[in-house]
């Protein structure tokens, strides 16, 4: 789940406006638009694709502050994406809970024979070095 | 109306910035899928503004800005109209 609409708590379908480029292509039959295609790729659906994800990288990323507050709901959302199923503007990137981590004496004592067996193997590579000089 | 690039010549290839509205979805496996795509700006107005913002049209040659002119009989005299409707004819 990457964002959630506050009006129907929809989290799958959404709407954004990004750019795009395409070619004008001009002939007999006279101006025509259509995808700018080279001969490795597909310049209009590469620029369509990577805005698009470049946007939703962004806001997930999004700090509070840089979000927009809404008093009614009393959560930030982002104002770049709108719910495709209601056309509500309120979309958030929904808050994830942390996953409960031990703590860290815990985590220290857990890893300590793997800690000297690193420092034993240091202490072997460094007995182990040639010698540059006698 | 005529589309040419002052720096190659190219009159045939061109590209255009667009604005357009994506519709998509998150699919399970956390991958997007495009489901529709809406242009925002018409063709038309962009070209009337070339030259007038930043957001031109360049040549799909040589990358470089390229020129508009909507009535290229304009600046003809009366002897190269009259040669350029022969020939058109």
């Amino acid at each position: 789940m990457n964002l959630l609409c506050l009006r129907c708590g929809n989290t799958t379908y959404f709407e954004t406006v990004v750019e795009t480029v395409f070619e004008v292509v001009i002939n007999e039959d006279g101006v025509m638009i259509e995808n700018a295609v080279f001969p490795d790729m597909d310049y209009t659906e590469e620029t369509l694709r990577d805005n698009l994800n470049d946007l939703l990288e962004y806001t997930l990323k999004q700090a509070e502050p840089d979000l927009l507050f809404d008093a009614e709901t009393e959560t930030y959302y982002s104002h770049y994406f709108q719910c495709a199923r209601c056309g509500h503007e309120k979309v958030v990137p929904p808050i994830k809970p942390k996953p409960v981590e031990q703590s860290l004496a815990e985590e220290l004592a857990q890893h300590r024979e793997e800690y000297f067996q690193l420092r034993k193997e240091r202490q072997h590579y460094a007995d182990y070095l040639p010698r540059l000089r006698e | 109306m005529q589309i040419t690039c002052p720096a190659c010549g190219n009159n045939r290839h061109f590209l255009i910035p667009l604005w357009v509205r994506v519709t998509f979805k998150f699919n399970e496996d956390g991958t997007i899928s495009i489901l529709h795509v809406r242009q925002l700006e018409s063709m038309e107005d962009k070209i009337t503004d070339q030259g007038k913002t930043s957001f031109a049209i360049t040549c799909k040659e040589c990358g470089g800005e390229a020129e508009v002119v909507f009535n290229e009989y304009e600046t003809l005299t009366e002897e190269q109209t009259q040669q350029a409707v022969l020939e058109a004819l």
